[in-house]
């Protein structure tokens, strides 16, 4: 378990980091959402040991906090494995070159090294890149490698920052496949983006930033219910038949449901989950829909509800 | 164990840069080829008891290698400009194992090339190093170990790159200045006082004094001097580091 408590790190007048306090569970996948420059990788930076913070702390655990006392430093960077924002691997160096010496800083060697580097290179996809020197690959491509170099070593905690910014879907969509299945590996993860589509795909634990700040944290549902506490679906007719709103009205969760000349309106509790259910009255009635839009919040959403601007401005 | 793993990796990163290896060796036979005939006749009138070509095949050559401590500051930087540097920190490693490691792969690096471009001046240009030529490879590895630890020693000392490569870049040229490298410096006066200073002076000296044969009175000078300095720099480097840690 990770626990951070009020850690911050100010450059000159600009505090980069405010007073953060998180805890990260065995396991989670957690996520630092935040806009550019909100203070994510300063953070990343203090987590991992590279950046001292200016007051707070930064504590790893052998499980949960309390069970027994914080892990040493070089305990510590034995069970992190980090994969940074910007790509940091040899140019000259092939995939498998650049993997073995990383992995070899972590004591691997002989036929441990080689393996544990064609293992991380097949996570990666990169298998088959032979000799090739890495400035000869594609973007998607160094972004997986960059990622290889971060988990040859097998750590316990994967500390992701950004690591889908500039990159074509297919390697993007190879990546996010990737961190799912080190969470399925039992891995602790923490992720960091501003795309808030991965956060909400990924995530399990999310954590807000802005300015410096951690502004909310919770499980999506809960950052969710910050800003909203009901969701509407809108059905679109194809003609204006009769429609028993009562009959929708009783389907759980349901508090309103009301008929604009084509559009069927009906607002839930967050949480009620009963799109089959309303779905399935629609089919019952013989209601022919054309459209159907949900107005569930959204990361993006909540952000805004939050800051008044958007993740990306 | 780190420190060997960081010296391979900077003997294998300086085999992946063919560019910066060929220059290396290409660059020091051109020049003293260039000084060589340019300078034939002043060295005939002058009768120094050797060619231009012979002086020029030794400080020329003991100027490239001593050039060669911009490589083993490039050693220390290339982390940063790869961004590697932020890998290596947060691996359970020490700064001064890996520090050492490039210090140790760039003194390799530099000594295996000194000694290919004597090898190859010796045989394209005819330059006689003297019948002992492990002695002058010798002094030409003691010579890399100093050119290693000054590179590295100033690029951990003021942790930039252009302050460091700046200072480099003043106190190269005048220590080969005054060392003989680009012309003989008068066994008399102020530059030969100066000389004294200069660990390429007694280089020079040693490396001539076996290709004439001499009595080999310098070599002794030169080897001490070049570890010497070698040993206060590095551990000038390593006191550095720990105050940091």
């Amino acid at each position: 378990m990770i626990e951070i408590r009020n850690a911050s790190k100010s450059f000159g007048p600009t505090m980069a980091v405010d007073n953060v306090s998180l805890t990260i569970r065995d396991g989670e996948l957690f996520g630092l959402l935040g806009p550019n420059g909100a203070g994510k990788s300063t953070l990343i930076r203090m987590i991992t040991g590279l950046l001292a913070q200016d007051g707070g702390s930064v504590s790893f655990f052998d499980g949960p906090a309390g069970t027994a006392g914080p892990l040493d430093a070089k305990a510590v960077k034995r069970m992190i494995g980090l994969v940074p924002q910007d790509l940091a691997f040899y140019q000259n160096y092939s995939a498998i070159e650049n993997v073995k010496f990383f992995a070899s800083l972590y004591g691997l060697r002989g036929k441990a090294l080689t393996e544990a580097a064609e293992a991380a290179l097949a996570f990666a996809g990169l298998s088959d890149t032979g000799k090739k020197p890495a400035k000869a690959f594609s973007g998607g491509m160094k972004r997986r490698l960059n990622i290889a170099c971060g988990i040859a070593h097998d750590p316990r905690v994967v500390i992701l920052d950004e690591p889908t910014v500039g990159i074509d879907p297919q390697s993007r969509n190879h990546i996010l496949r990737s961190v799912e299945e080190l969470r399925r590996r039992g891995r602790t993860i923490i992720y960091t983006t501003h795309y808030m589509e991965e956060a909400e795909n990924l995530c399990t634990e999310i954590a807000i930033m802005d300015k410096g700040k951690i502004i909310a944290q919770g499980s999506q549902e809960r950052l969710k219910l910050l800003i909203k506490d009901s969701s509407g679906v809108t059905f679109t007719l194809k003609r204006p038949d009769p429609v028993d709103l009562g009959a929708f009205k009783r389907i759980r969760g349901v508090t309103t449901a009301k008929l604009d000349e084509l559009r069927l309106c009906v607002t839930s509790e967050v949480g009620a989950t009963n799109l089959n259910e309303l779905t399935a009255e629609v089919n019952r009635q013989g209601l022919i829909v054309t459209d159907i839009e949900t107005d569930s919040p959204s990361l993006e959403t909540v952000f805004l509800s939050l800051t008044g601007r958007s993740l990306r401005d | 164990m780190v420190t060997l793993v960081f010296a391979r990796h900077q003997v294998q990163l300086f085999l992946k840069s063919p560019g910066v290896m060929a220059l290396f060796i290409v660059g020091p036979i051109f020049v003293i080829f260039v000084f060589g005939q340019a300078f034939t006749a002043i060295f005939a009138a002058g009768g120094q008891g050797f060619d231009a070509m012979q002086y020029f095949g030794v400080t020329l050559l003991t100027m490239a290698v001593f050039q060669g401590s911009f490589i083993a500051s490039w050693a220390v930087f290339k982390e940063r400009r790869s961004n590697t540097e932020v890998r290596l920190g947060v691996a359970p490693i020490g700064r001064l194992s890996a520090t050492l490691g490039a210090f140790l792969g760039s003194w390799l690096s530099l000594a295996a090339l000194g000694c290919a471009v004597m090898a190859l001046a010796s045989v394209l240009l005819s330059i006689d190093y003297g019948e002992r030529l492990w002695l002058s490879a010798l002094l030409i590895c003691a010579e890399a170990l100093l050119a290693a630890s000054l590179g590295v020693s100033l690029a951990v000392i003021f942790g930039e790159e252009r302050a460091a490569n700046g200072v480099m870049n003043a106190l190269v040229p005048a220590l080969v200045f005054i060392g003989g490298g680009y012309t003989i410096i008068p066994e008399s006066g102020f530059l030969h006082e100066l000389a004294r200073f200069s660990p390429l002076r007694w280089i020079n000296l040693a490396m001539l004094d076996l290709a004439m044969p001499g009595p080999g009175e310098y070599i002794a000078a030169a080897l001490t001097f070049s570890l010497a300095a070698s040993a206060a720099l590095m551990t000038l480097a390593c006191l550095r580091l720990w105050r940091k840690r």
